[in-house]
C-alpha cells in the first residue's frame, strides 16, 4: 500500500472516543477527527497517574473485554468509577460504557460499544461499598452507512468480536496499541504475526482451493469401481488423510495453547518488573534467558559440526585395513621399482614385433622366451596404465590417515567445548532457579504469586513447545507416509488401461494443489521479504548511529536479527532507544506490507529514550506511517518542548489530562 | 587422473526405499547427498565383511560426483577385496565392489537406524566409531 499525506485519507480514522464511568473517567469524550488530513497525529498528555494507561486499557476493554496493562494499584480497584459509587444511594445502578468510533475511507462509521452495569450495595455502618457486576459486559456494533439508517448488531445474535477480530486481531494488538514500557515482548513474539498476516493476504483462499481439489479427487476415487488391491491402498491413503487432518488440528491447538501459555507468561513478566525493587532480578532472569538460547543454539551447531566430523573419521576408520593393505602393496612395488615403471613399454613391444631380443637371441613366437617377454609387457602396462592412480591413491590416504591419527586430539577438543557450553548453561539454570526461589519468598506486594503464576505458565509453555515439536513430526512421517501410499496407487492404477480416465483426473487434481502449495508460499515468502527490505529502510532512518548497524533480517519464523557492520548479530546488544527504532519499524512494516487499515495508539513510546536518541526519532516520527492517524499518550516529561517542535507539523489536536482535586476524576482538555 | 568408465554408480532397486527412509528418519542424513550416503552403507558392508550381487540395477549417483579422496577410498577396497592393485586398471570392478558392500550395508544401517530410539542415533554412531577406534588403536600399536 503506497501512503501519500497529500492524496485524500486512504486509511481507517479513530473519529472519537467516549468513556463513561470507565475508572477515572467519568463522562470523557476525546475527538479524533480532523478536516487537515496532512495532520494525523493526535497527542493525549498526562502525568504519571492522570490516566493515559487507562486509556489505553479503556480501549481493550472495549474491544477485547480484558485489561492488560493495568497498574498494580488499578487491580485492586472496580473498573466503575470511584467518584460515581461515592455519590450513590443504596441499590442504585451504574453502567460503565466504552465506545471507540471508527470511520473507514468511504464515510461509514463504525462503533464498538461495550457496557457492563453494576448495582450499588451500601450499608449505614460505614463498610466500604459493595460493587456487584449485574451481568457480564456486552459488545455492541452500530454501522452508519451514508444515506442508510444505522445498524445495531448485538451479541449474542451477532458475532461482533469476529468484526473486532478482522479489524485488530487480538494475537497481534500491540501491534497496534504500542506500549513503551514493554518493547522487548515485540522481539520474542513477532512469530505472532505470520498467522494474521496470511490471513490478511486472504492466503486461506488457495487453502479453500486445495480443500476443494482434494475432496473432488477423494470422490472420484471412491466413486470407481477398484480392484481390491488397489481398493485396499486407497482405503488406506483416506485414513492416513485424516490421520494428517487431527495431526494438523492438533498442532494449531496446541501452537494457540502455546501463544496464550506465552501472552500470560510475559504478562507476570510485565508485572514482575513493575515492582521497583524487584526489577533487578526480572532484568537479570530475561538477560539470562537470552543467554541460555545463545548456548543452546551454539551447542546446536557444535554438535551438528561434530556430527560431520565423526562421519568425516569413519570413512577412513571403518576400512583401515583396506587403507593400510593398500598402503603397503604400493610400498612394495615401489621397493621393488615396479612404480614408477623403469622398463619402456613401447622398447618390449617392439622386441616381441621384431622377434629379436637386445641380446641378440631369436624371440619366436610360442616360445619360453617370447611368452616371458610377453608377461612382462602385461605387468608393464598395466602399472604403467594405473601407476598415477596409484600415485594419487597413495597420496590421498595417507592424507586421511593424519586425519585420523588427529582425531583423539581434534574430538576431545570439540567435546571440551561442548561440555564447557553445558556448564555455562547449568550455571545459568541453576542461577535462574535462585532468583524464582527468592521471589518466590517475598511476602508483600504479592510478588511470591506472580511468580507461581509467571513459572507455571513458562512451564506450560515449554512443554507445549514439546508436544509442538513431537507433532510436528509425526505430521511429517504421516505426509511421507501418504506420499509413498499414492505413488503405489498411481503405480497400480497404471497397469490397468481401464483406470486411464481416473489417472488424467487424479494428475490434473494433484498438479492443482502442487500449484497451490507453492504460489502459497511465493506469496508468504515475499511477504516476509518486503516487511524485511521495509523494517531495515525505516530502522536505519530512524536510529542515529548510522555507521554501526549493516542490515536487518527477519527469518523465516518472523524472528528479527540486527547486525552490525562487521557481520556478527547485534540484537542482544542494541541500546534501548535502538531497540525501540527496531520495534516501530518492525511494526509500521507489518502496517504498510500487509495492510492492515487501522490506525496505531502509542503509550509512552519515548519514556525509556532521553537527549540525542529521543529528538532523532521524534524528528523521524513524521515520516513514519505516513498518512496513518498516530494517537500518542506521552508523559510531561516525554513531550518536552524539543519533541513537540518536531511533531509539531503533524499534530491536530493535543489534550491534557488532568486530575481532579480529589483525584477521583480525569477530565481531558 | 584416468577417466573412469562407466559414468554411474547403482544401487539395487529394491534398496532405493531404504535410503530414501534414512533421509526422511533421521536428521543426520537430512540433506546428505546420495553419494555420501552410498559410502557409508559401503564402508558399514565393509567392516560387517560381507557383500551382495545387485539384483536389478537402479542408478544413484552420477560418477563425476566423486571426489580424489573418494576414488582413494574405493581403490582400497576393491584392491583389498582382490588382492592386487591391478584391479585399478578395470573400473567396472572397483565400482562393483563399492556396489555390492553398499547393497549389504544399507541393510545394516536401515536397521540400525530405526531400531534406535528417535534423537539418539548420532550419540551411537559416536559410541561405535569410538569403540571401533579403540580397537584401531590397539591393532596399530597406539
Amino acid at each position: 500500500m503506497h501512503l501519500n499525506i497529500l492524496q485524500e485519507e486512504k486509511l481507517m480514522i479513530i473519529e472519537r472516543i467516549a468513556l463513561k464511568n470507565y475508572r477515572q473517567f467519568r463522562n470523557v469524550t476525546i475527538d479524533l477527527a480532523s478536516s487537515d488530513y496532512n495532520r494525523n497525529f493526535f497527542v493525549i498528555v498526562g502525568e504519571s497517574g492522570a490516566g493515559k494507561t487507562n486509556l489505553l486499557n479503556a480501549m481493550m476493554w472495549c474491544l477485547y473485554d480484558d485489561e492488560p496493562h493495568l497498574s498494580k494499584d488499578s487491580e485492586q480497584l472496580s473498573i466503575l468509577n470511584l467518584g460515581v459509587v461515592e455519590e450513590s444511594s443504596n441499590k442504585d445502578i451504574h453502567e460503565v460504557c466504552v465506545e471507540i468510533y471508527f470511520r473507514t475511507p468511504d464515510g461509514t462509521r463504525i462503533v464498538f460499544s461495550r457496557s457492563k452495569k453494576f448495582r450499588l450495595r451500601i450499608e449505614d455502618s460505614g463498610k466500604p461499598p459493595e460493587i456487584n457486576s449485574m451481568a457480564a459486559s456486552k459488545l455492541k456494533l452500530i454501522k452508519e452507512r451514508p444515506g442508510r439508517d444505522p445498524e445495531i448488531l448485538e451479541e449474542p445474535m451477532y458475532n461482533v468480536s469476529g468484526d473486532v477480530e478482522r479489524l485488530i486481531p487480538k494475537e497481534i494488538r500491540e501491534y497496534f496499541f504500542f506500549d513503551g514500557e514493554r518493547i522487548d515482548r515485540y522481539f520474542r513474539e513477532t512469530k505472532k504475526v505470520k498467522e494474521p498476516i496470511y490471513r490478511l493476504s486472504r492466503l486461506d483462499l488457495l487453502d479453500k482451493v486445495k480443500n476443494h481439489l482434494d475432496k473432488t479427487m477423494t470422490e472420484f476415487l471412491r466413486e470407481t469401481r477398484l480392484a481390491p488391491e488397489i481398493e485396499e491402498t486407497r482405503n488406506e491413503i483416506e485414513k492416513r488423510k485424516k490421520d494428517i487432518q487431527n495431526l494438523e488440528k492438533l498442532y494449531e491447538k496446541i501452537k494457540e495453547e502455546r501463544a496464550k501459555a506465552e501472552t500470560k507468561e510475559e504478562e507476570y513478566r510485565g508485572k514482575l518488573k513493575s515492582v521497583d525493587f524487584i526489577k533487578h532480578l526480572v532484568d537479570e532472569r530475561e538477560r539470562l534467558e537470552e543467554e541460555i538460547k545463545d548456548i543452546d543454539k551454539s551447542l546446536k551447531e557444535l554438535e551438528s559440526d561434530k556430527i560431520k566430523y565423526i562421519l568425516e573419521i569413519a570413512r577412513i576408520a571403518y576400512p583401515l585395513k583396506a587403507v593400510e593393505k593398500t598402503l603397503e602393496l604400493i610400498k612394495e612395488k615401489k621397493e621393488k621399482k615396479e612404480i614408477p615403471p623403469t622398463i619402456d613399454s613401447t622398447f618390449l613391444k617392439k622386441l616381441i614385433e621384431e622377434e629379436e631380443c637386445i641380446c641378440g637371441r631369436d624371440l619366436l613366437k610360442g616360445t619360453d622366451e617370447q611368452k616371458n617377454i610377453e608377461k612382462i609387457l602385461d605387468e608393464i602396462s598395466i602399472i604403467s596404465e594405473i601407476h598415477e592412480e596409484l600415485m594419487y591413491t597413495e597420496f590421498e590416504l595417507n592424507r586421511l590417515k593424519k586425519d585420523l591419527d588427529a582425531f583423539n586430539k581434534r574430538h576431545g577438543h570439540i567435546n571440551q567445548k561442548i561440555i564447557e557450553m553445558e556448564s555455562k548453561r547449568d550455571k545459568n539454570s541453576r542461577r535462574l532457579k535462585d532468583i524464582s526461589d527468592k521471589l518466590n519468598q517475598y511476602e508483600i506486594e504479592d510478588i511470591a504469586e506472580m511468580e507461581k503464576e509467571f513459572m507455571k505458565y513458562k512451564k506450560i509453555k515449554e512443554d507445549l513447545i514439546g508436544r509442538e515439536r513431537m507433532t510436528s513430526i509425526n505430521l511429517i512421517k504421516n505426509k511421507n507416509e501418504l506420499e509413498s501410499l499414492n505413488k503405489r496407487l498411481d503405480e497400480e492404477l497404471r497397469k490397468q488401461k481401464r483406470y486411464q480416465q481416473l489417472m488424467i483426473i487424479k494428475s490434473f487434481c494433484e498438479k492443482g494443489l502442487e500449484i497451490c502449495n507453492k504460489t502459497k508460499e511465493e506469496i508468504m515468502i515475499d511477504i516476509k521479504n518486503d516487511i524485511e527490505a521495509k523494517t531495515k529502510e525505516q530502522f536505519l532512518k530512524l536510529i542515529w548511529r548510522k555507521e554501526t548497524y549493516g542490515d536487518v533480517n527477519i527469518d523465516d519464523d518472523y524472528d528479527i536479527h540486527v547486525f552490525h557492520k562487521m557481520g556478527y548479530d547485534s540484537l542482544g546488544s542494541v541500546s534501548a532507544g535502538e531497540r525501540e527504532a527496531l520495534a516501530l519499524s518492525f511494526m509500521g512494516a507489518v502496517h504498510i506490507v500487509s495492510g492492515f487499515d487501522a490506525p496505531i495508539v502509542m503509550d509512552t513510546p519515548l519514556a525509556r529514550i532521553s537527549g540525542t536518541p529521543r529528538g532523532y526519532i521524534a524528528e523521524n516520527l513524521p515520516h513514519y506511517l505516513e498518512g496513518k492517524q498516530i494517537i500518542f499518550l506521552l508523559t510531561d516529561q516525554e513531550y518536552t518542548s524539543d519533541v513537540k517542535d518536531r511533531l509539531a507539523k503533524r499534530v491536530a489536536k493535543e489534550y491534557t489530562l488532568q486530575l481532579s482535586v480529589h483525584e477521583k476524576e480525569v477530565r481531558v482538555i | 587422473m584416468m577417466k573412469k568408465e562407466p559414468d554411474r554408480l547403482y544401487i539395487d532397486k529394491k534398496d532405493r526405499r531404504l535410503y530414501d527412509e534414512l533421509k526422511e528418519k533421521e536428521d543426520m542424513f537430512k540433506g546428505m547427498k546420495n553419494k555420501e550416503l552410498f559410502i557409508l552403507a559401503m564402508i558399514i558392508g565393509f567392516d560387517h565383511g560381507a557383500k551382495n550381487e545387485l539384483n536389478t540395477k537402479d542408478g544413484y549417483f552420477l560418477a563425476k560426483d566423486l571426489d580424489e579422496n573418494d576414488w582413494a577410498l574405493f581403490n582400497a577396497i576393491a584392491i583389498w577385496e582382490h588382492d592386487t592393485v591391478n584391479v585399478l586398471k578395470e573400473t567396472g570392478d572397483v565400482y562393483s565392489v563399492a556396489e555390492e558392500y553398499a547393497h549389504y550395508g544399507i541393510k545394516i544401517l536401515h536397521h540400525w537406524v530405526v531400531n534406535t530410539p528417535y534423537g539418539s542415533f548420532p550419540k551411537e554412531f559416536e559410541s561405535a566409531l569410538l569403540e571401533k577406534f579403540g580397537r584401531v588403536n590397539q591393532e596399530r600399536g597406539d
